[in-house]
């Protein structure tokens, strides 16, 4: 193991044990706060925001090699976030991107009608969220359309005897899940687990 | 009741998400939801929500119009957009539950009426409701629509393959029974009207082929092909899709001369899984046995047989 490879793994390491002293704990506190800077770069409209968030966690973890103290991750990270995100549009000040850099998906098209292999992958995906709604239970489906038809959510949420802001979280998760299913049917259509 | 605050909060994520909060208000808002993974929920939550009631034209028209120019016209949120689309497709054909929830009458949501562009009037409920069961029809009537062209393509394949077979079968007790005859003498008034006309010109045959499931004990599957057969089309179901790309090769052990092979093809999916088609000039294959080998590649150059089938063609 090189010098670097060896501070890189000891940064990672002890950001770890301040997400949280039990590993797998850890691991889930990490991918949170991965998911939250992911958005907070991607509010700010940065194209590459997982890139960000990586080169965010990076520079933290050197950070906490260098023996820097640190007592609140969160808002460290954050502090850390704000700076990258000042060099990026920095450096996009000075050298403007090219479209072939641009993210698969995200150039832009001279061309406003779908294509036919297009056409066949939106239709998969279609397929794909239909067999992954499938796998929820009746209730959770059921509440996914009621909530998303909106006609009063406040009324449904009496209905259900909670308050709207813990229905509108649970249908969230349930979109996730519903994301994550679809995703694992995209890489392996054998792996329809939900 | 859902409180004021909980107002509150929904608006300033709103006005967030549409670019309203002056850069000292976004990045305090930003310090608690990065801070806090409860928080951040709620903010997705409520970005997922704008975006459903963007797509089911239930946003009020201040609203929509930062939100087309604030958000939806970003491509790195086109991925949740998209998302939402396909999701609204597919729940709107979901049939109705037998016992719905009771919605009573509204005046609008009510975490919107604190919003400062947000005023709901009876006229504007009613036109909103017209208005999204007018989508709601067309996504659904564009979705059925796919779904039974579909279906109907299906089923004029599967009568396209059984008129073959009839006209296969037709030609077998011809040959048998008029062996002395003329080819070009008329064909007994009491055959069937279908081989009086013509044959189309372009007949494809299909095949589909799982691998080590369905071989017989010698040759596997058969498929007869007419002199009307133009292509022979196989469908290779593949079960191990863990590779990056397929080479198919298709050999007769009875003659080595023989090699079809096609490289670097992706599986698509079909109704049983992931599956691979290979279209062979019907004319070029004699009867006999087939063997296909197809091949897993890795982007590492590393190669290896997923998986073997077989086919015997009769003609």
């Amino acid at each position: 193991m090189s010098g670097q490879e060896a501070t890189g793994s000891d940064g990672f390491n002890s950001l770890l044990l301040m997400l949280d002293s039990n590993r797998e704990q850890a691991g889930i506190r990490y991918e949170e706060l991965r998911q939250r800077l992911i958005s907070y770069f991607r509010h700010r409209e940065c194209l590459t925001p997982e890139d960000l968030a990586d080169k965010t966690f990076t520079r933290v973890s050197g950070k906490l090699v260098e023996g820097e103290e640190i007592r609140n991750i969160g808002a460290f990270c954050f502090g850390v976030a704000r700076m990258i995100l000042k060099e990026h549009w920095t450096s996009l000040n000075k050298q403007p991107s090219s479209l072939t850099d641009l993210p698969a998906g995200q150039e832009p098209s001279c061309d406003p009608f779908r294509t036919e292999a297009e056409i066949e992958i939106e239709r998969q995906k279609l397929e794909r969220m239909e067999w992954c709604l499938d796998q929820l239970g009746d209730e959770d489906r059921q509440l996914l359309k009621d909530y998303s038809i909106g006609a009063n959510r406040e009324h449904l949420a009496r209905v259900l005897g909670t308050t709207l802001k813990n229905v509108r979280v649970k249908v969230h998760r349930l979109r996730e899940k519903l994301k994550k299913c679809v995703e694992a049917c995209s890489r392996d259509p054998n792996a329809y687990e939900i | 009741m859902q409180s004021s605050s909980a107002d509150a909060e929904y608006n300033e994520a709103v006005s967030y998400l549409l670019k309203q909060l002056t850069e000292e208000e976004a990045e305090r808002f930003e310090e608690n939801y990065l801070s806090d993974h409860d928080a951040f929920e709620h903010l997705e939550a409520i970005e997922e929500e704008l975006i459903e009631d963007y797509l089911r034209d239930q946003l009020p028209g201040e609203i929509r119009e930062l939100f087309e120019t604030q958000y939806a016209n970003r491509p790195e949120n086109r991925e949740k957009i998209d998302f939402a689309k396909r999701l609204i497709i597919c729940s709107d054909s979901l049939p109705a539950r037998k016992a719905p929830i009771h919605i009573s009458p509204t005046h609008g949501p009510a975490r919107l009426r604190g919003f400062p562009f947000y005023s709901v009037t009876p006229a504007r409920a009613a036109s909103i409701a017209i208005i999204v069961l007018l989508i709601s029809v067309i996504l659904l009537g564009g979705y059925l629509f796919r779904r039974n062209r579909l279906a109907a393509e299906t089923q004029a394949r599967i009568e396209l393959e059984e008129r073959e077979r009839e006209l296969q079968k037709h030609l077998e007790s011809q040959q048998g029974s008029n062996k002395n005859q003329d080819d070009k003498n008329q064909p007994h008034p009491q055959e069937p009207r279908s081989v009086q006309q013509p044959a189309p010109p372009t007949f494809i045959a299909s095949l589909r082929l799982k691998p080590n499931t369905e071989r017989g004990a010698s040759g596997g599957k058969a498929v007869s092909l007419t002199s009307s057969t133009a292509w022979l089309k196989i469908s290779l179901v593949v079960s191990r899709p863990d590779y990056d790309s397929y080479n198919v090769t298709v050999r007769r052990p009875s003659d080595s001369r023989f090699n079809f092979s096609k490289a670097g093809l992706k599986p698509v999916h079909g109704r049983d899984g992931l599956v691979i088609t290979v279209n062979l000039p019907a004319q070029t294959l004699e009867a006999g046995l087939y063997v296909i080998d197809l091949e897993g590649a890795r982007a590492t150059g590393e190669r290896e047989i997923a998986h073997t089938y077989q086919f015997t063609l009769q003609k």
